[in-house]
């Protein structure tokens, strides 16, 4: 499973996400989103929703996804705790359990995940990317 | 740490990136010498050299005092673009779009209501839904939605939420032409709708402070500011509605950007030319969102007049609290400027910057057009904020442009490491500032150090004259979402 951790950045968020491979990548890079939109809530994993987006390349996938997975919590109050997720070319199909309305868990408002400097690199053991989230 | 960007002084307050390589332009950056260590530190010099290369860019790229790195455009970028070779860039923009800043004046004695700050307080941090995700009381139909969309602060006024004499006195009347809802996503209407009425959470804030010192007496005495006044400013922007547009026009930018073979040094600065249907279609959306902040602040007004009116048992005419401005931060607009002596019709990006035309300008309402344009500049919540008024350089050099603010210089993690084991709300108290927040941790994010000194930014445009000093205003309560 992969890893993530909040790295300094003057005036938003910036994630280091380090996984497998791609899916994995995406599935970290969830559970970084939803640890920084409930300031690291427990999420239980009662209800079930598929999430999906598309992009061009790696980055263009990291990025539609986290604001899915980010925008999903703040206009329908579904936030994830749990993911499934596959690429399949330019597709991305997550299977995610969460909590079904539960906006109140979000304390955090993040306005949205960026392109900002990011690159999706292999490095031993799989992929890094740094993300930058615009707060 | 350099950046590796030549700089050169131009003067005390001017410096030049000379364009190099893919730069059509030069960048020009408005600072003293001590801010540009900081602002070389920060990779802001490398966004503006990165503006540079976009097509049809006019005069030169340029950077505020306060500049600071953004998402394509530095935060505190400035440029304009021709209509037939230029292009239109979300980047440019930003993700709120039109955020932007209000202040109101009062008939208001600060020494008379000290004594009822924290009731004050109080009743506006019940009085305006703040934090996150927190939505307003507004229940809002799709027709509704589509009229604040359309109308802006119009909409607001007309049902009964502002004064008709707030429109004269905000950018664009509060109302940007060309808005259509029928473009705009379901998702961007689901994020809005709740939203409306709302300020959001990181550095948006509602505050009451007082006018401490004045340096223009006729130009405050126009602006209604007195000194010992209290006055109101509201920080705020499109919500998410604003983010959402933008987040989904970065997609079809970038493909609009390599279909219309607009190379981009950073994907961010993703661009379509001004004429294309990819321009149209943002802009349109784009316009849906200014009006939407607009409105947003409108209807935030009057929940604070209502609010300060019940505390003080005085109805809220009678405490004045008239619109001086609203200013907008982040957008992109036409606008006539004159060029090498010809007047053209330019598309004007500000992201993190401020109009600020100056005294004459027959775009301001007939109130300002001897004074200028009043230019509003919020500080940190410590320490002090400035009114200014549009200067002739200006419109000679920055396409009628000054900065907006102080500009960060901790990382929130660093601000929150700074913040640790002190009792902040306490420190502030005893400055004489009462603040009230949803969020322990926003609080200390937006500590008073966390920001530059916003009075070293208003020297650099006092000195170089894009907009001269007015008055300068304290802190005596804050809401921060």
């Amino acid at each position: 499973m992969g890893d993530y951790r909040q790295i300094d950045h003057t005036a938003d968020v910036a994630l280091a996400l380090t996984a497998e491979d791609e899916p994995d990548l995406l599935a970290t890079g969830a559970r970084a989103i939803v640890a920084l939109l409930t300031d690291d809530g427990e999420v239980a994993p009662r209800a079930t929703r598929t999430l999906t987006c598309d992009g061009r390349d790696a980055a263009e996938r990291l990025v539609a996804f986290l604001n899915e997975v980010l925008v999903v919590a703040l206009t329908e109050g579904f936030v994830v705790a749990e993911l499934d997720v596959e690429v399949r070319g330019e597709q991305v199909l997550a299977r995610a359990r969460g909590e079904e309305d539960a906006l109140a868990r979000v304390t955090q408002e993040l306005k949205s995940v960026t392109y900002h400097d990011l690159e999706v690199r292999a490095v031993d053991g799989g992929l890094a990317a740094t993300v930058v989230i615009d707060v | 740490m350099t950046d590796g960007v030549k700089v050169e002084q131009l003067d005390e307050w001017r410096f030049r990136i000379p364009a190099t390589g893919p730069m059509r332009v030069d960048g020009i950056v408005y600072a003293s010498e001590e801010m540009m260590r900081d602002i070389r530190a920060d990779k802001a010099c490398q966004q503006v050299q990165n503006v540079a290369h976009l097509p049809g860019i006019v005069g030169a790229s340029l950077a505020m005092p306060d500049v600071h790195w953004g998402y394509g455009f530095p935060i505190g970028g400035v440029a304009a673009f021709d209509p037939d070779e230029g292009v239109i860039s979300p980047g440019g923009v930003g993700y709120d779009i039109n955020c932007g800043v209000r202040l109101l004046a009062s008939d208001v004695e600060a020494d008379a209501v000290r004594p009822k700050m924290r009731e004050l307080a109080t009743a506006l941090f019940h009085a305006i839904p703040s934090g996150v995700g927190q939505g307003s009381e507004l229940k809002l139909t799709d027709k509704d939605l589509d009229a604040v969309l359309t109308e802006g602060a119009a909409w607001a006024v007309r049902t009964g939420r502002g004064r008709a004499a707030d429109l004269e006195v905000t950018e664009e009347r509060g109302r940007m032409a060309g808005a259509d809802p029928t473009l705009v996503s379901e998702r961007a209407r689901a994020r809005g709708r709740p939203q409306l009425g709302s300020l959001g959470s990181g550095n948006h804030f509602c505050e009451l402070g007082v006018v401490d010192e004045i340096y223009d007496e006729e130009a405050a005495a126009t602006f209604g500011l007195v000194r010992g006044h209290v006055t109101v400013m509201i920080h705020s922007g499109s919500r998410g509605f604003g983010y959402q547009v933008c987040d989904e026009s970065l997609k079809k930018m970038l493909r609009a950007s390599e279909r219309h073979g607009i190379r981009l040094p950073d994907r961010q600065l993703c661009a379509a030319p001004l004429g294309s249907d990819e321009a149209k279609r943002y802009f349109a959306e784009m316009a849906c969102a200014i009006n939407f902040a607009f409105a947003n602040r409108q209807v935030m007004t009057q929940v604070v007049r209502d609010a300060l009116a019940r505390v003080l048992s005085e109805p809220a005419h009678t405490l004045g609290l008239d619109l001086v401005w609203d200013v907008c931060h982040n957008i992109a607009k036409w606008e006539r400027h004159e060029v090498d002596g010809e007047t053209r019709r330019l598309c004007v990006h500000r992201k993190g910057a401020t109009r600020a035309f100056p005294s004459g300008h027959p775009d301001l309402p007939k109130r300002y057009r001897d004074s200028g344009q009043p230019v509003i500049i919020p500080g940190d919540m410590g320490r002090y904020s400035y009114v200014l008024k549009g200067g002739q350089s200006a419109m000679k050099e920055t396409f009628g442009s000054s900065c907006h603010g102080a500009g960060r210089r901790l990382s929130r993690r660093k601000a929150k490491e700074a913040a640790r084991g002190r009792r902040i709300f306490e420190e502030l108290a005893a400055a004489g500032v009462v603040v009230m927040s949803e969020r322990k941790s926003t609080v200390a994010e937006e500590i008073p150090e966390a920001y530059k000194d916003v009075a070293d930014v208003v020297d650099v445009v006092h000195g170089a004259g894009l907009a001269t000093r007015v008055a300068r205003l304290r802190p005596l309560a804050v809401v921060k979402g």
